[in-house]
Protein backbone atom coordinates (compact mmCIF):
# COMPACT_ATOMS: atom_id res chain seq x y z
CA UNK A 1 0.00 0.00 0.00
CA UNK A 2 2.74 2.39 0.97
CA UNK A 3 4.72 1.19 -1.99
CA UNK A 4 1.73 2.15 -4.60
CA UNK A 5 0.71 5.51 -3.26
CA UNK A 6 5.08 6.54 -3.45
CA UNK A 7 4.64 5.00 -7.40
CA UNK A 8 1.27 7.18 -7.60
CA UNK A 9 3.59 10.36 -6.16
CA UNK A 10 6.07 9.91 -8.64
CA UNK A 11 3.79 9.35 -11.88
CA UNK A 12 1.58 12.56 -10.84
CA UNK A 13 5.11 14.13 -10.35
CA UNK A 14 6.85 12.80 -13.83
CA UNK A 15 3.54 13.63 -16.03
CA UNK A 16 3.25 17.18 -15.84
CA UNK A 17 7.64 17.61 -15.97
CA UNK A 18 6.99 15.36 -19.27
CA UNK A 19 4.75 17.56 -20.53
CA UNK A 20 6.42 20.82 -19.84
CA UNK A 21 9.70 19.40 -21.37
CA UNK A 22 7.30 18.42 -25.15
CA UNK A 23 5.90 22.10 -25.00
CA UNK A 24 9.20 22.98 -24.75
CA UNK A 25 10.59 21.18 -27.59
CA UNK A 26 7.14 22.44 -29.76
CA UNK A 27 7.50 25.25 -29.29
CA UNK A 28 11.75 25.76 -29.69
CA UNK A 29 12.64 27.98 -32.74
CA UNK A 30 13.48 27.30 -36.21
CA UNK A 31 16.89 28.03 -36.52
CA UNK A 32 17.69 31.38 -37.86
CA UNK A 33 17.16 31.67 -41.96
CA UNK A 34 17.23 34.26 -43.99
CA UNK A 35 14.30 35.17 -46.50
CA UNK A 36 13.90 37.16 -49.81
CA UNK A 37 15.57 36.65 -52.90
CA UNK A 38 17.48 33.22 -53.17
CA UNK A 39 19.26 31.11 -55.72
CA UNK A 40 19.83 27.15 -55.97
CA UNK A 41 22.02 24.88 -57.72
CA UNK A 42 21.52 21.19 -57.58
CA UNK A 43 22.76 18.05 -59.28
CA UNK A 44 21.15 14.66 -59.28
CA UNK A 45 20.35 11.95 -61.88
CA UNK A 46 17.18 12.01 -63.75
CA UNK A 47 15.34 8.89 -65.10
CA UNK A 48 12.27 8.13 -67.85
CA UNK A 49 9.04 6.21 -66.50
CA UNK A 50 6.35 4.92 -68.28
CA UNK A 51 6.05 3.70 -71.67
CA UNK A 52 8.52 5.54 -73.37
CA UNK A 53 11.43 5.03 -70.63
CA UNK A 54 13.00 2.34 -73.07
CA UNK A 55 14.53 4.69 -75.23
CA UNK A 56 16.06 6.87 -73.25
CA UNK A 57 19.05 5.83 -70.62
CA UNK A 58 19.22 8.03 -67.31
CA UNK A 59 21.64 10.54 -67.27
CA UNK A 60 22.95 13.48 -64.98
CA UNK A 61 20.77 16.38 -64.54
CA UNK A 62 21.38 19.71 -63.33
CA UNK A 63 19.47 22.69 -62.15
CA UNK A 64 19.19 26.13 -61.30
CA UNK A 65 16.37 28.37 -59.33
CA UNK A 66 16.16 31.68 -58.41
CA UNK A 67 13.18 33.21 -56.71
CA UNK A 68 11.66 34.92 -54.07
CA UNK A 69 10.36 34.21 -50.51
CA UNK A 70 7.00 36.08 -50.48
CA UNK A 71 6.51 34.55 -47.17
CA UNK A 72 8.97 31.86 -44.85
CA UNK A 73 6.86 29.09 -45.77
CA UNK A 74 5.94 30.06 -49.69
CA UNK A 75 7.55 31.10 -52.91
CA UNK A 76 8.11 31.76 -56.21
CA UNK A 77 10.80 31.80 -58.83
CA UNK A 78 12.01 30.92 -62.03
CA UNK A 79 13.96 26.91 -62.36
CA UNK A 80 15.96 25.81 -65.20
CA UNK A 81 17.05 22.32 -65.62
CA UNK A 82 18.95 20.46 -67.90
CA UNK A 83 19.72 16.80 -68.18
CA UNK A 84 21.40 14.54 -70.42
CA UNK A 85 20.57 11.06 -71.51
CA UNK A 86 21.41 8.47 -74.08
CA UNK A 87 19.05 7.39 -77.10
CA UNK A 88 18.15 3.85 -77.20
CA UNK A 89 16.71 3.58 -80.50
CA UNK A 90 16.96 0.81 -82.85
CA UNK A 91 20.46 1.44 -84.76
CA UNK A 92 21.33 3.28 -86.58
CA UNK A 93 22.29 5.47 -84.47
CA UNK A 94 23.98 4.11 -81.72
CA UNK A 95 25.33 5.81 -78.52
CA UNK A 96 23.88 9.03 -79.38
CA UNK A 97 22.94 11.60 -76.79
CA UNK A 98 20.57 13.93 -76.52
CA UNK A 99 19.93 17.11 -73.69
CA UNK A 100 16.66 18.36 -72.47
CA UNK A 101 16.52 21.86 -71.12
CA UNK A 102 13.42 22.79 -69.05
CA UNK A 103 12.26 26.45 -67.77
CA UNK A 104 10.04 26.52 -65.12
CA UNK A 105 7.87 28.85 -63.42
CA UNK A 106 7.80 27.40 -59.52
CA UNK A 107 6.04 28.02 -56.43
CA UNK A 108 7.20 26.73 -53.28
CA UNK A 109 5.22 25.81 -49.97
CA UNK A 110 7.95 24.75 -46.98
CA UNK A 111 7.80 24.89 -43.51
CA UNK A 112 11.26 24.87 -40.93
CA UNK A 113 11.29 22.78 -37.75
CA UNK A 114 14.48 23.36 -35.95
CA UNK A 115 16.49 23.09 -38.29
CA UNK A 116 14.74 20.86 -40.88
CA UNK A 117 12.87 21.59 -43.50
CA UNK A 118 9.80 20.01 -45.89
CA UNK A 119 8.47 21.12 -48.98
CA UNK A 120 6.71 20.43 -52.04
CA UNK A 121 7.07 22.32 -55.09
CA UNK A 122 5.59 22.52 -58.75
CA UNK A 123 5.48 24.36 -61.74
CA UNK A 124 4.82 24.89 -65.54
CA UNK A 125 6.70 26.12 -68.46
CA UNK A 126 8.21 24.86 -71.48
CA UNK A 127 10.99 21.44 -72.51
CA UNK A 128 13.36 21.87 -74.96
CA UNK A 129 14.83 18.50 -76.59
CA UNK A 130 18.26 19.19 -78.44
CA UNK A 131 17.89 17.05 -81.33
CA UNK A 132 15.34 14.97 -83.08
CA UNK A 133 17.02 11.35 -82.42
CA UNK A 134 13.88 10.30 -80.76
CA UNK A 135 11.76 11.22 -84.04
CA UNK A 136 12.45 7.55 -85.12
CA UNK A 137 10.80 5.81 -82.70
CA UNK A 138 7.64 8.37 -82.83
CA UNK A 139 8.34 10.21 -79.58
CA UNK A 140 8.81 13.19 -81.62
CA UNK A 141 6.72 14.44 -84.79
CA UNK A 142 9.16 16.26 -87.63
CA UNK A 143 10.44 19.32 -87.02
CA UNK A 144 9.20 19.02 -83.01
CA UNK A 145 11.81 20.49 -80.57
CA UNK A 146 9.34 22.21 -77.64
CA UNK A 147 6.72 20.93 -75.57
CA UNK A 148 4.70 22.17 -72.76
CA UNK A 149 5.45 20.69 -69.59
CA UNK A 150 4.61 20.39 -65.76
CA UNK A 151 6.53 19.57 -62.78
CA UNK A 152 5.43 18.51 -59.31
CA UNK A 153 7.63 17.16 -56.19
CA UNK A 154 9.48 17.57 -53.02
CA UNK A 155 11.96 17.00 -50.32
CA UNK A 156 14.11 17.35 -47.55
CA UNK A 157 16.03 20.66 -46.37
CA UNK A 158 18.95 21.59 -44.05
CA UNK A 159 19.19 25.13 -42.93
CA UNK A 160 23.07 25.39 -42.13
CA UNK A 161 24.10 27.57 -39.08
CA UNK A 162 24.86 30.73 -41.63
CA UNK A 163 21.33 31.93 -42.15
CA UNK A 164 21.81 32.17 -45.52
CA UNK A 165 23.01 28.60 -46.57
CA UNK A 166 20.72 25.35 -46.72
CA UNK A 167 21.53 22.29 -48.39
CA UNK A 168 18.92 19.46 -49.11
CA UNK A 169 17.97 16.93 -51.08
CA UNK A 170 14.75 16.70 -53.42
CA UNK A 171 12.96 14.67 -56.06
CA UNK A 172 10.34 15.92 -58.81
CA UNK A 173 7.93 14.39 -61.80
CA UNK A 174 7.62 16.34 -64.74
CA UNK A 175 5.57 14.95 -67.49
CA UNK A 176 6.06 16.23 -71.30
CA UNK A 177 2.46 15.82 -72.97
CA UNK A 178 3.32 16.75 -76.60
CA UNK A 179 6.63 14.68 -76.62
CA UNK A 180 4.53 11.31 -76.76
CA UNK A 181 2.97 11.57 -73.08
CA UNK A 182 6.72 10.85 -71.79
CA UNK A 183 7.48 11.46 -68.35
CA UNK A 184 10.91 11.57 -65.90
CA UNK A 185 11.48 11.87 -62.34
CA UNK A 186 14.59 13.71 -60.91
CA UNK A 187 16.84 13.38 -57.93
CA UNK A 188 19.46 14.72 -56.45
CA UNK A 189 21.04 16.98 -54.18
CA UNK A 190 20.94 20.82 -53.97
CA UNK A 191 22.41 23.92 -52.15
CA UNK A 192 20.61 26.77 -51.63
CA UNK A 193 21.67 30.31 -50.76
CA UNK A 194 19.14 33.29 -49.55
CA UNK A 195 20.62 36.60 -49.96
CA UNK B 1 24.56 43.75 -57.81
CA UNK B 2 26.14 40.71 -56.61
CA UNK B 3 22.43 39.15 -56.95
CA UNK B 4 21.71 40.44 -60.45
CA UNK B 5 25.61 39.07 -61.26
CA UNK B 6 24.84 35.32 -59.52
CA UNK B 7 21.47 34.79 -61.70
CA UNK B 8 23.00 36.24 -64.93
CA UNK B 9 25.98 33.94 -64.77
CA UNK B 10 23.56 31.12 -63.99
CA UNK B 11 21.52 31.86 -66.96
CA UNK B 12 24.21 32.55 -69.05
CA UNK B 13 25.52 29.10 -68.28
CA UNK B 14 22.37 27.41 -68.85
CA UNK B 15 21.75 29.36 -72.68
CA UNK B 16 25.42 28.03 -73.33
CA UNK B 17 24.42 24.57 -72.89
CA UNK B 18 21.24 24.98 -75.48
CA UNK B 19 22.82 27.14 -78.36
CA UNK B 20 25.57 24.74 -79.36
CA UNK B 21 25.26 22.94 -82.56
CA UNK B 22 23.20 20.42 -81.77
CA UNK B 23 23.14 17.05 -84.05
CA UNK B 24 19.72 16.59 -86.36
CA UNK B 25 19.32 13.28 -87.71
CA UNK B 26 18.16 12.54 -90.93
CA UNK B 27 16.20 9.36 -91.59
CA UNK B 28 14.81 8.28 -94.84
CA UNK B 29 13.67 4.93 -92.83
CA UNK B 30 14.58 3.20 -96.41
CA UNK B 31 16.73 0.10 -95.72
CA UNK B 32 18.36 -1.64 -98.77
CA UNK B 33 18.81 -5.40 -98.83
CA UNK B 34 20.16 -7.71 -101.03
CA UNK B 35 19.64 -11.36 -101.95
CA UNK B 36 16.35 -11.13 -100.39
CA UNK B 37 14.52 -14.83 -100.56
CA UNK B 38 12.15 -14.79 -103.62
CA UNK B 39 14.16 -12.00 -105.71
CA UNK B 40 17.13 -12.69 -108.10
CA UNK B 41 19.20 -9.68 -107.63
CA UNK B 42 22.55 -9.25 -108.27
CA UNK B 43 23.68 -8.92 -104.84
CA UNK B 44 23.94 -5.34 -105.18
CA UNK B 45 21.39 -2.89 -104.15
CA UNK B 46 21.59 1.50 -104.30
CA UNK B 47 19.56 3.86 -103.05
CA UNK B 48 20.41 7.97 -102.89
CA UNK B 49 19.14 10.79 -100.53
CA UNK B 50 19.61 14.27 -100.91
CA UNK B 51 19.67 16.37 -97.52
CA UNK B 52 16.71 18.46 -96.56
CA UNK B 53 18.12 21.99 -97.31
CA UNK B 54 15.66 24.80 -97.30
CA UNK B 55 15.36 27.12 -99.47
CA UNK B 56 18.33 29.81 -99.99
CA UNK B 57 17.23 33.12 -98.67
CA UNK B 58 17.69 36.77 -100.70
CA UNK B 59 19.81 37.46 -98.23
CA UNK B 60 21.98 35.09 -98.27
CA UNK B 61 22.09 34.92 -102.01
CA UNK B 62 22.97 38.52 -102.00
CA UNK B 63 25.81 38.14 -99.81
CA UNK B 64 27.11 34.92 -101.61
CA UNK B 65 27.37 36.66 -105.19
CA UNK B 66 29.32 39.47 -103.37
CA UNK B 67 31.77 37.12 -101.76
CA UNK B 68 32.31 35.15 -105.36
CA UNK B 69 32.84 38.05 -106.88
CA UNK B 70 35.17 39.56 -104.85
CA UNK B 71 37.28 35.85 -104.98
CA UNK B 72 36.34 35.50 -108.86
CA UNK B 73 35.08 32.21 -108.20
CA UNK B 74 32.01 30.13 -107.52
CA UNK B 75 30.71 29.93 -103.81
CA UNK B 76 28.63 27.62 -102.91
CA UNK B 77 24.68 27.86 -101.12
CA UNK B 78 25.88 24.81 -98.86
CA UNK B 79 29.41 25.62 -98.17
CA UNK B 80 31.25 22.45 -96.40
CA UNK B 81 32.18 24.04 -93.26
CA UNK B 82 28.53 24.54 -92.55
CA UNK B 83 27.26 21.32 -92.39
CA UNK B 84 29.06 18.88 -90.01
CA UNK B 85 27.99 15.27 -91.29
CA UNK B 86 28.37 12.03 -89.70
CA UNK B 87 26.84 9.12 -91.49
CA UNK B 88 25.63 5.58 -89.17
CA UNK B 89 24.86 2.58 -90.48
CA UNK B 90 24.23 -1.06 -89.31
CA UNK B 91 24.80 -4.29 -91.41
CA UNK B 92 22.33 -7.60 -90.23
CA UNK B 93 22.73 -10.32 -92.26
CA UNK B 94 19.19 -11.81 -92.46
CA UNK B 95 20.55 -15.53 -93.64
CA UNK B 96 21.96 -18.58 -91.81
CA UNK B 97 24.94 -18.66 -93.89
CA UNK B 98 27.74 -16.56 -93.44
CA UNK B 99 28.52 -13.74 -95.84
CA UNK B 100 30.30 -10.87 -96.85
CA UNK B 101 28.80 -7.76 -97.36
CA UNK B 102 30.42 -4.28 -98.54
CA UNK B 103 29.30 -0.33 -98.21
CA UNK B 104 30.11 2.08 -100.61
CA UNK B 105 29.62 5.45 -100.70
CA UNK B 106 29.33 8.64 -103.62
CA UNK B 107 27.57 11.35 -103.90
CA UNK B 108 28.02 15.12 -104.76
CA UNK B 109 27.97 18.69 -104.06
CA UNK B 110 25.69 21.30 -105.37
CA UNK B 111 28.08 21.57 -108.06
CA UNK B 112 29.05 17.73 -109.35
CA UNK B 113 28.18 14.33 -108.83
CA UNK B 114 30.80 11.58 -108.66
CA UNK B 115 29.72 8.11 -110.14
CA UNK B 116 33.18 5.70 -110.32
CA UNK B 117 31.61 3.51 -112.69
CA UNK B 118 31.74 6.52 -115.70
CA UNK B 119 35.45 6.50 -115.50
CA UNK B 120 35.54 2.69 -116.50
CA UNK B 121 35.38 3.19 -120.57
CA UNK B 122 36.84 -0.06 -121.35
CA UNK B 123 35.75 -2.61 -118.39
CA UNK B 124 38.93 -4.83 -120.05
CA UNK B 125 41.55 -2.21 -118.90
CA UNK B 126 40.01 -0.07 -117.27
CA UNK B 127 40.03 -0.12 -113.17
CA UNK B 128 36.85 1.78 -111.53
CA UNK B 129 38.03 4.14 -109.53
CA UNK B 130 37.44 4.14 -105.95
CA UNK B 131 34.51 5.12 -104.21
CA UNK B 132 34.39 8.62 -101.70
CA UNK B 133 33.77 6.19 -99.12
CA UNK B 134 33.82 2.94 -97.74
CA UNK B 135 34.92 -0.37 -99.73
CA UNK B 136 35.69 -2.61 -97.25
CA UNK B 137 34.59 -5.83 -97.44
CA UNK B 138 32.86 -7.11 -93.90
CA UNK B 139 32.31 -10.81 -92.53
CA UNK B 140 28.80 -11.38 -91.29
CA UNK B 141 28.15 -14.84 -89.25
CA UNK B 142 24.35 -15.78 -89.38
CA UNK B 143 21.66 -13.45 -87.80
CA UNK B 144 24.98 -11.14 -86.77
CA UNK B 145 24.64 -6.99 -86.69
CA UNK B 146 27.20 -4.77 -87.36
CA UNK B 147 26.78 -1.06 -87.23
CA UNK B 148 29.63 1.90 -88.18
CA UNK B 149 30.19 5.27 -89.05
CA UNK B 150 31.43 7.38 -91.20
CA UNK B 151 32.87 10.26 -89.02
CA UNK B 152 32.72 13.84 -89.90
CA UNK B 153 36.22 14.12 -90.83
CA UNK B 154 35.77 11.33 -93.64
CA UNK B 155 32.72 13.13 -95.31
CA UNK B 156 34.45 16.57 -95.11
CA UNK B 157 37.19 14.45 -96.84
CA UNK B 158 35.00 13.17 -99.42
CA UNK B 159 33.58 17.04 -99.99
CA UNK B 160 37.16 18.08 -100.92
CA UNK B 161 37.96 15.26 -102.89
CA UNK B 162 35.04 16.31 -105.39
CA UNK B 163 35.61 19.95 -105.13
CA UNK B 164 39.17 18.64 -106.45
CA UNK B 165 37.72 17.06 -109.14
CA UNK B 166 35.64 19.59 -109.90
CA UNK B 167 37.58 23.06 -109.83
CA UNK B 168 40.93 21.68 -110.97
CA UNK B 169 40.11 18.30 -112.33
CA UNK B 170 41.78 16.38 -110.41
CA UNK B 171 41.97 12.16 -111.49
CA UNK B 172 39.87 10.27 -109.19
CA UNK B 173 42.48 8.03 -108.22
CA UNK B 174 44.40 10.61 -106.67
CA UNK B 175 41.49 12.85 -105.23
CA UNK B 176 39.86 9.74 -103.34
CA UNK B 177 43.27 8.22 -102.37
CA UNK B 178 45.69 10.66 -100.95
CA UNK B 179 44.41 12.70 -97.64
CA UNK B 180 43.35 16.22 -98.71
CA UNK B 181 41.01 17.30 -96.03
CA UNK B 182 44.42 19.77 -94.79
CA UNK B 183 43.93 21.22 -97.44
CA UNK B 184 43.49 25.28 -97.08
CA UNK B 185 42.89 26.29 -100.43
CA UNK B 186 42.66 24.69 -104.04
CA UNK B 187 43.63 26.69 -107.31
CA UNK B 188 40.95 26.07 -110.01
CA UNK B 189 40.92 25.29 -113.80
CA UNK B 190 41.05 29.08 -113.84
CA UNK B 191 44.36 29.41 -111.62
CA UNK B 192 42.14 30.78 -109.28
CA UNK B 193 42.65 30.43 -105.40
CA UNK B 194 39.63 28.93 -103.92
CA UNK B 195 39.95 29.02 -100.13
CA UNK B 196 38.66 26.06 -98.14
CA UNK B 197 35.93 28.96 -96.39
CA UNK B 198 34.21 27.98 -99.77
CA UNK B 199 34.84 24.60 -100.32
CA UNK B 200 30.81 22.84 -101.11
CA UNK B 201 29.88 20.41 -99.07
CA UNK B 202 28.04 16.86 -99.96
CA UNK B 203 24.40 17.34 -100.22
CA UNK B 204 23.88 14.04 -102.02
CA UNK B 205 24.73 10.66 -101.08
CA UNK B 206 24.27 7.41 -103.25
CA UNK B 207 24.97 4.32 -101.17
CA UNK B 208 25.31 0.88 -102.85
CA UNK B 209 25.58 -2.28 -100.97
CA UNK B 210 26.86 -5.39 -102.18
CA UNK B 211 26.72 -9.20 -99.86
CA UNK B 212 27.04 -12.99 -100.87
CA UNK B 213 24.06 -13.27 -98.80
CA UNK B 214 20.88 -11.74 -97.71
CA UNK B 215 22.14 -8.47 -95.92
CA UNK B 216 19.72 -5.46 -94.71
CA UNK B 217 21.92 -2.23 -94.61
CA UNK B 218 19.80 0.45 -92.21
CA UNK B 219 21.40 4.11 -92.22
CA UNK B 220 20.96 7.84 -91.07
CA UNK B 221 22.69 10.81 -91.83
CA UNK B 222 23.57 13.01 -88.53
CA UNK B 223 24.27 16.63 -89.07
CA UNK B 224 25.63 19.53 -87.10
CA UNK B 225 24.42 22.33 -88.90
CA UNK B 226 26.33 25.57 -87.88
CA UNK B 227 24.13 27.69 -90.61
CA UNK B 228 20.16 26.37 -89.84
CA UNK B 229 19.83 25.26 -93.63
CA UNK B 230 18.37 21.51 -92.87
CA UNK B 231 14.71 22.67 -93.08
CA UNK B 232 13.00 22.60 -90.02
CA UNK B 233 10.82 19.20 -91.03
CA UNK B 234 13.70 18.01 -92.61
CA UNK B 235 12.28 15.13 -94.83
CA UNK B 236 9.16 15.59 -94.45
CA UNK B 237 8.14 19.44 -95.87
CA UNK B 238 4.76 20.66 -95.62
CA UNK B 239 5.20 21.27 -99.24
CA UNK B 240 8.54 19.83 -101.44
CA UNK B 241 9.03 23.03 -102.76
CA UNK B 242 10.25 24.61 -99.62
CA UNK B 243 13.50 22.32 -100.10
CA UNK B 244 16.48 23.34 -102.76
CA UNK B 245 16.92 20.72 -105.92
CA UNK B 246 20.39 20.89 -106.79
CA UNK B 247 21.41 20.35 -110.19
CA UNK B 248 25.30 19.02 -110.33
CA UNK B 249 26.88 18.29 -113.13
CA UNK B 250 28.02 14.32 -112.93
CA UNK B 251 32.12 14.47 -113.75
CA UNK B 252 33.22 12.68 -116.90
CA UNK B 253 36.55 11.45 -118.10
CA UNK B 254 37.45 14.26 -120.23
CA UNK B 255 37.32 16.28 -117.74
CA UNK B 256 40.83 14.99 -115.96
CA UNK B 257 43.87 16.21 -116.98
CA UNK B 258 46.32 13.50 -118.09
Amino acid sequence: MKLRTRINQLVALALPMALAVALASTEAEARPASKGIYTEAGLGAAAFVGKKHRYSQIGPAFDLRAGYDLFSWFSIGLHLGSSSHEALVPPPPQGEIYQLYTAHAEGRLGFLWHNVGLFVNGGAGFTMISTNVLEKVNVLDPGEKYTFSMTAGGGIEYQLVNRHHAIGIAGRWTALPQFAQMTFITAGAYFRYTY
Amino acid sequence: MRRATTIAVALAVVAAAGCTSDPRYVDPNDPIEVNAPGTTDTGEATTTIDLPIRLEKDTERTERDALAAELGVEVPYVKAKDLHIEIEWSLENLSDQQGEATILVNGATEYAEYIPSNFVIDPERDPEPPSLMGGIPMILQPGEVKTGVFREDQVYEASVDLELMYRANYNPFAAVLEINKGFTEIIDTANQLVPKDVFASMVRFDFILRGTTDVVMKYDIRVRDERGILHDKLLNPDDPGELTTFSPVVIQPPMMTP
